[in-house]
């Protein structure tokens, strides 16, 4: 969706000092990295996927409004309750009793079994079993499309020609589309600056992004 | 419960159908989500509601608060800078390292134990005297956890996202970075799962050290290509 989170190239922002201190700061923080990395592993379906589009619903003007984290906390939050696992109620009320969780999370790791799990290999990579659509080297153009969901496709590029430059195989899909798209490719794509920012460009930038082939269309 | 694990892998591919119809149902409404309850939760107390997460699912048994005391010290004490600072440095003295590294950082990160969440599907890229690269994520905060730990506050912030890919030079000159006009700027939007290692130029002046020296000289916001590194003192 064309919502805050989608904010390359905004202009007015004021850019901070590089911290060099602690990442987590506040006690509450860990809390919210820690709920996060072991509800994400065992306690709600799909959680993982849907961290991020549960974070870009916040409406605009409290999303910048909103640390890092307390971002997160929202989406853990929403997540929970709406898996079932937890109520609001509950959340308001943590002195009361808590009634039977009536979700279908997993058992949480042992401390031990969590950081085997942090260390699993990660890959997003899945076994190809159709061609991809381009090869490096191929002209594209990302498609000027405008999804109300979740789209891994910033912006700046809609409708902006550029090359590709590396192909990582097949990787899962996250955006979310009605339709069944089947496998997705997964391409870097190099974009010269000035295709994307005009004249304010400098001639000697380029961006890369990576797109799937749901989003490029061949060109040239 | 070892064994009933799936594999981050299966895990992933599994619940993507059920996210994405998740999404798609809460997508069908009116986008973003209630402004009201979102209006109430900025004007609460973080500390408390974070307390109340961790309270009731511990009461409910949803998760063990020993692991989550593990994770974050994972992420705190045990994996951060210091392990890309290796892979770096082990990078300036061994060349066919080097190579290998920048044709299939995935394979490498593989081979030496170094894959993990976000950031098996990792990628090299080196600066030069006459390319620099500089890594974001505009659309959220992706950064190579096993390499690198959690992002620092800078580089998850609105600012650091919108400006670096329109104006990556004037966030480099913010940062203490005056790039000569000749030198091309490679900026890397990580938009999917594929993370970025920036290797750094080897600061002159380091003959003859070691693999264990020249880590100590690497530092964190050189692997993500805001800064360039000093000649030691």
């Amino acid at each position: 969706m064309n919502s805050i989170h989608d904010i390359g190239g905004m202009d007015g922002l004021t850019l901070p000092e590089r911290d060099q201190g602690r990442i987590l700061n506040e006690e509450w923080e860990r809390h919210v990295v820690g709920v996060a990395l072991t509800a994400w592993s065992t306690l709600i379906p799909g959680y993982a996927g849907s961290l991020r589009s549960d974070i870009e619903r916040i409406p605009p003007e409290l999303y910048l409004k909103m640390p890092y984290y307390a971002k997160w906390m929202w989406a853990e939050e929403v997540a929970l309750i709406r898996s079932g696992l937890v109520t609001r109620d509950e959340l308001d009320n943590p002195d009361s009793t808590m009634r039977t969780s009536n979700g279908s999370g997993g058992m949480p790791y042992s401390p031990h079994d969590v950081v085997a799990y942090i260390k699993d290999d990660d890959s997003y990579e899945l076994p190809a079993e159709v061609p991809p659509r381009f090869a490096v080297g191929d002209e594209v153009a990302a498609r000027n499309d405008h999804p109300v969901g979740h789209s891994r496709m910033p912006r700046y590029v809609r409708g902006r020609r550029g090359i590709i430059h590396n192909h990582h195989g097949v990787h899962l899909f996250q955006d979310d589309v009605d339709e069944n798209v089947g496998q997705q490719h997964l391409y870097t794509v190099r974009f010269i600056a000035s295709e994307l920012w005009g004249s304010r460009a400098h001639p000697n930038d380029v961006v890369y992004a990576e797109l799937s082939d749901y989003h490029l269309e061949a060109a040239g | 419960m070892a064994d009933d694990k799936v594999s981050r892998r299966e895990f992933i591919t599994k619940t993507s159908m059920a996210a994405s119809g998740v999404v798609a149902g809460a997508a069908a409404g009116t986008g973003t989500a209630g402004a009201q309850e979102a209006e109430e939760y900025v004007q609460s107390d973080y500390s408390v509601r974070a307390k109340a997460l961790v309270s009731v699912l511990t009461k409910k048994n949803l998760i063990n608060p020993e692991t989550m005391d593990a994770v974050v010290d994972y992420y705190e004490n045990k994996v951060g800078p210091h392990i890309g600072a290796r892979v770096v440095a082990r990078s300036w003295t061994d060349p066919d390292y080097r190579e290998r590294l920048l044709a299939d950082a995935r394979a490498v990160a593989r081979e030496d134990n170094l894959t993990g969440v976000q950031g098996t599907d990792l990628v090299a890229v080196e600066n030069t005297p006459d390319v620099h690269n500089l890594v974001v994520c505009t659309l959220c905060s992706c950064y190579p956890w096993p390499l690198l730990g959690l992002p620092p506050t800078w580089y998850k912030d609105v600012a650091y996202r919108a400006q670096s890919v329109i104006d990556p030079r004037g966030v480099l000159k913010k940062f203490g970075l005056d790039l000569d006009d000749d030198v091309e700027v490679r900026v890397w939007d990580s938009t999917a799962e594929v993370r970025y290692l920036v290797i750094p130029e080897r600061p002159a002046g380091t003959d003859g050290m070691s693999v264990e020296q020249l880590a100590g000289l690497v530092t964190r916001d050189s692997m993500v290509g805001a800064e360039k590194l000093d000649s030691p003192a």
